[in-house]
C-alpha cells in the first residue's frame, strides 16, 4: 500500500497524469497518477488517505522546489495538472463528506482589476494542499467579498491585485471587511503589493508566492 | 529648435502591422522562462510551439504615437506638463525627460482575441496553456511597442531630433492613474484602447508610454538598480 502511495506522490511531483501520457520521459509507459489513485481506492485505502499520503507530500515538494528557485512555475502548473485529474475520482468523496477539506478560503482580484492568471495559480495550488477555495473571480467588491466570507462561514480571503492603482482598492476593502466581520484573517498578494504596503492597510498577511499563503494555512490548521 | 519648427503642428501615426512584423522564437520565451534547451520539460516546448504556431491567427497588432508640438510642453520640477495637462512622472523618468524640447506619446496594442484564449484554456483546467499564452503575449505587445519606437526614432531622425527611452505610466515611480491623462490626449479609443476607471488599458496586453524628443538629450539606460518595483517588466527584459 505505502509503495502506491510513494508512486502517486512521484506522479504528481513529477507531473505525470495517466498511463497514456509521454511525459515524463523517464516514465513512458508506467501508469500515472489517475489510475495510481484508482488503484489506492480499489486497494481499500480510504480517500482521506489517499489525499492526504498520496497527494499532499508530491506538492508539498514541488512547492518546497519551486520556492527554493529549483524549478519554475511551469513545472509547478504541471505537477498542478497531474494532481488536479487524479483529484477528480475524489471528488465524490468530498461530495459525501468521506473527505474534508482542510478548510475553505475565499479569493478574488479586487475591484477594477480584470487580471485573474495569478490569483488562479494561488487557487490551483492551495486546492493541490488540501483546502477549498471559493473563488469570487475578478473585479470583486467589498460587499461581494463580506457575502462570501459570511455565507461560507470563511476564516481567511486572499484579495488578489495586479495593478498600483487597484492595489489601492484593497485598502477600502480590507477597512470594509474588518469593520463588518471581527473573525476573518485578510491577506493580500499581487505583483505590485509588499509587505509594506500590506502593514499600511491593516491586511493580515502578505504573501510573494502561492506557497507562502499555502505554509500560512497550514500553520493556521495546526495552532 | 530649427528641427522643431516642423513640429508646429502634433504628429500623430496609428499602423497596423501582420503578426511577422515582430521574432518571437521559442528559445526567446524559453530564456524569459529561465529554462534553456536542454533543461525545459517536454510540455512546456510543446506548448510553446503550439502557441507560437495559432498565435498569429488571433493577433491584431495595432500601434501609433503622438508628437506633440514644442509649444504645448513644459517640464517642471519632476512633471511635465502637456496642454495644461500636468504628468507627475517622479524623478528617475524626469531626469531622462528633462532636456527634451517636445514630447511623444505611443501605445500599442495585440487585441483582445489572445486574452480570450488564454481564459478559456485557465477556465478549463489547462493552467499551463493559459499561462505561458498569457507570458508569450505580454514579450509580444513589448516587441510591438520596440518596433513601433524604432518607427518613431526613423521619423524623428528625417527632422534631426533624437528620442529618450520610453517610460510607461505604473513604473519608474511614475502612478499609473496618469494613463487617464494620457489617453485623454489621444485620440478616441486610439488603436482600439480604452482606459477604465481604475486606468487599466483595454485590451489588457497594451502599452502606453511617454518619450521625450529633441536636439541634444541622450538615450540613457533604464536605471532599474534605483527603482523599488522588483516586480518591473523591464527589469525582467533587461536581466
Amino acid at each position: 500500500m505505502d509503495q502506491i502511495l510513494q508512486h502517486l506522490n512521484l506522479c504528481i511531483e513529477r507531473g505525470r497524469v495517466n498511463m497514456d501520457s509521454n511525459y515524463p520521459p523517464d516514465m513512458k509507459g508506467l501508469p500515472g497518477a489517475v489510475e495510481l489513485t484508482q488503484l489506492a481506492l480499489d486497494n481499500g485505502l480510504s480517500a482521506q488517505t489517499v489525499l492526504n499520503d498520496g497527494f499532499l507530500p508530491g506538492m508539498k515538494i514541488v512547492g518546497d522546489k519551486f520556492r527554493n528557485g529549483k524549478i519554475f512555475l511551469p513545472e509547478v502548473l504541471i505537477s498542478a495538472k497531474a494532481m488536479s485529474s487524479a483529484m477528480e475520482l475524489l471528488k465524490p468523496y468530498f461530495q459525501s463528506g468521506e473527505i474534508n477539506y482542510k478548510g475553505k478560503v475565499i479569493m478574488g482580484t479586487v475591484a477594477g482589476d480584470l487580471h485573474d492568471i495569478g490569483k488562479n495559480i494561488v487557487k490551483m495550488v492551495l486546492e493541490g494542499g488540501g483546502w477549498q477555495v471559493v473563488d469570487l473571480g475578478i473585479n470583486v467588491n467589498s460587499e461581494k467579498f463580506i457575502d462570501a466570507i459570511r455565507s461560507n462561514s470563511a476564516k481567511v480571503v486572499g484579495l488578489s491585485a495586479m495593478l498600483t492603482t487597484t492595489m489601492q482598492n484593497m485598502n477600502e476593502i480590507v477597512r470594509k471587511i474588518k469593520s463588518e466581520i471581527n473573525d476573518v484573517k485578510v491577506v493580500i498578494g499581487g505583483a505590485p503589493v509588499t509587505k509594506k504596503f500590506a502593514d499600511s492597510i491593516n491586511a493580515d498577511e502578505y504573501f510573494a508566492d502561492p506557497q507562502g499563503m499555502l505554509d500560512y494555512l497550514n500553520k493556521k490548521t495546526k495552532a | 529648435m530649427d528641427s522643431l519648427i516642423s513640429l508646429k503642428q502634433s504628429i500623430v501615426k496609428e499602423f497596423k502591422f501582420n503578426y511577422e512584423a515582430c521574432t518571437i522564437s521559442e528559445n526567446h520565451i524559453l530564456e524569459l522562462l529561465g529554462y534553456d534547451a536542454d533543461t525545459v520539460p517536454e510540455p512546456v516546448l510543446e506548448t510553446i510551439i503550439f502557441i507560437l504556431k495559432e498565435i498569429p491567427n488571433k493577433a491584431r497588432l495595432q500601434s501609433g504615437y503622438k508628437i506633440f508640438s514644442p509649444r504645448k510642453i513644459k517640464l517642471d520640477g519632476d512633471s511635465f506638463i502637456i496642454d495644461n495637462r500636468t504628468f507627475s512622472c517622479g524623478n528617475i523618468i524626469y531626469s531622462s525627460l528633462k532636456n527634451s524640447e517636445s514630447i511623444a506619446f505611443l501605445v500599442s496594442s495585440i487585441g483582445n482575441e489572445i486574452e480570450e484564449w488564454s481564459r478559456y484554456f485557465m477556465d478549463n483546467g489547462e493552467m499551463l496553456k493559459g499561462y505561458l499564452i498569457d507570458k508569450v503575449a505580454s514579450e509580444l505587445v513589448e516587441q510591438l511597442a520596440d518596433k513601433t519606437e524604432l518607427l518613431l526614432e526613423d521619423e524623428l531622425k528625417e527632422i534631426e531630433l533624437k528620442a529618450t527611452n520610453r517610460y510607461s505610466p505604473g513604473y519608474c515611480g511614475w502612478s499609473v492613474a496618469d494613463q487617464q491623462n494620457l489617453f485623454s490626449l489621444l485620440p478616441d479609443r486610439f488603436c482600439g484602447i480604452s482606459v477604465n476607471p481604475d486606468s487599466m488599458m483595454m485590451p489588457i496586453k497594451s502599452v502606453s508610454a511617454v518619450i521625450g524628443v529633441g536636439k541634444n538629450i541622450e538615450k540613457k539606460n533604464y536605471q532599474c538598480s534605483i527603482c523599488e518595483i522588483d516586480f518591473c517588466y523591464k527589469r525582467e527584459r533587461n536581466a
